[in-house]
């Protein structure tokens, strides 16, 4: 999987599209993350950690 | 010839210039500047001055990976308005651009926005009219212009890199259109930059390489070489890169090579003195290059040089009269695996 800001939504499709993978899973967070506080950006992986567990693990589901 | 072997779509083009400009501008095939409409006839003729077939592959250019062929290489140099003959050099500067070292994703969809530079290096500067001579980073040569003007699109309409959404420059710069010069050989007290990297003189090269805007190292007092040579290091102060270039004007590189100084020995002066001084800057920045950098255990006292060795930093020779060279800041991180990007010279084949 892929994580990103969502400033490079439109990166991410156009890489997906050229490699041939359209369901590749890719994770996206608020933009920016380079000129936040430390707190804020350890919240912003907070929320984002359960998305991450669930795309993770979602082949795992799918194959039981 | 050309119109049975060629593969690219056919599209109606409007007789009107403005309203073929208007077309070309909604289909998204230019980048701002009017494009010459690339013809059956025009095309055929860039293709009749390689030996390369219209549908050999040079390379796969990011972020659309699309493969640049041969005739994509002659539609994209029509755009630019380049002539016929540069195409030898188009198509190594396209092999440059596909290089893996050159890492033209990053450069591409990084929000530091970043130039690919051209450096033409042998005869072909002279046959094609490449200046490395006058305001070589500035307007007034077609072959400069063009040849600059063709990465881009090359980049764009093969690439996919359309600003905003696949290209993340956050404001860019105007070396983005196009920044090509020749290495000014015949001014040049040292050897140029092709046989430095292995090539012989008379062959002919173009050197591909990340190139922010630059920083004018003007100076009309030093009539020794160390002075020179002090006063540029200091403009290359800041922020290190994988590499640097230092474009040198032949009357400080006459003054710099007269004192002695071979071009080992500049790239060791300005690595000993050019510098991103840790004690200088901001706290979160200098926990970030600590984070960055592990492998070189850094301190409030430590000194980073302007790259990681000597010999990233790139001397070559260019310009007309006057005592103003130039230093350009090439983006990319150093990192201990060598830098996310690296310059790549390319042999420009007949």
């Amino acid at each position: 999987m892929t994580l990103i800001t969502h400033a490079f939504d439109a990166l991410a499709k156009s890489e997906k599209e050229a490699f041939g993978a359209p369901d590749h899973p890719v994770l996206v967070v608020q933009h920016p993350i380079g000129t936040v506080k430390v707190d804020e950006v350890n919240k912003r992986a907070d929320a984002a950690f359960a998305k991450l567990v669930d795309i993770l693990l979602e082949p795992l589901a799918r194959a039981s | 010839m050309a119109e049975q072997t060629l593969q690219a779509d056919r599209v109606e083009i409007p007789d009107d210039i403005w309203a073929a400009q208007a077309f070309f501008e909604e289909k998204g095939w230019s980048d701002g500047l009017p494009v010459i409409p690339p013809t059956e006839e025009r095309v055929a003729q860039m293709l009749a001055a390689t030996h390369r077939k219209p549908q050999d592959v040079i390379g796969a250019i990011p972020p659309r990976w699309a493969h640049a062929t041969v005739e994509k290489i002659a539609i994209n140099g029509v755009l630019a308005g380049c002539r016929p003959e540069y195409m030898p050099v188009l198509i190594a500067a396209v092999e440059a651009l596909a290089d893996p070292r050159l890492n033209l994703y990053a450069l591409q969809a990084t929000t530091g926005g970043p130039a690919v530079m051209l450096i033409i290096n042998g005869p072909i500067r002279n046959k094609l009219n490449i200046n490395g001579g006058p305001n070589a980073l500035g307007e007034g040569w077609r072959a400069n212009a063009t040849i600059g003007r063709f990465v881009q699109l090359v980049k764009r309409n093969i690439g996919g890199s359309l600003p905003g959404t696949t290209c993340k420059a956050t404001l860019g710069w105007p070396g983005k259109f196009s920044i090509c010069i020749g290495e000014n050989e015949e001014a040049s007290p040292w050897e140029p930059l092709h046989v430095e990297r292995g090539y012989k003189a008379d062959q002919s090269t173009v050197t591909a390489i990340s190139a922010d805007a630059s920083i004018r190292a003007s100076d009309l007092d030093s009539t020794k070489g160390l002075g020179i040579l002090t006063n540029f290091s200091q403009k290359m102060d800041g922020p290190s890169g994988p590499e640097a270039i230092m474009v040198f004007c032949p009357e400080h590189a006459k003054i710099v090579a007269n004192d002695g100084y071979s071009k080992k020995d500049v790239q060791q002066f300005i690595w000993e003195r050019a510098a991103y001084r840790m004690k200088d800057v901001w706290e979160e920045t200098f926990v970030q290059r600590v984070k960055r950098r592990p492998d070189l255990n850094l301190t409030r006292e430590s000194v980073i040089p302007v790259t990681d060795r000597p010999e990233d930093i790139l001397v070559v020779v260019a310009g007309g009269d006057g005592s103003q060279s130039q230093y350009i800041h090439v983006w990319g991180q150093s990192t201990p695996e060598g830098g996310s990007t690296r310059s790549v010279t390319k042999l420009v084949k007949d």
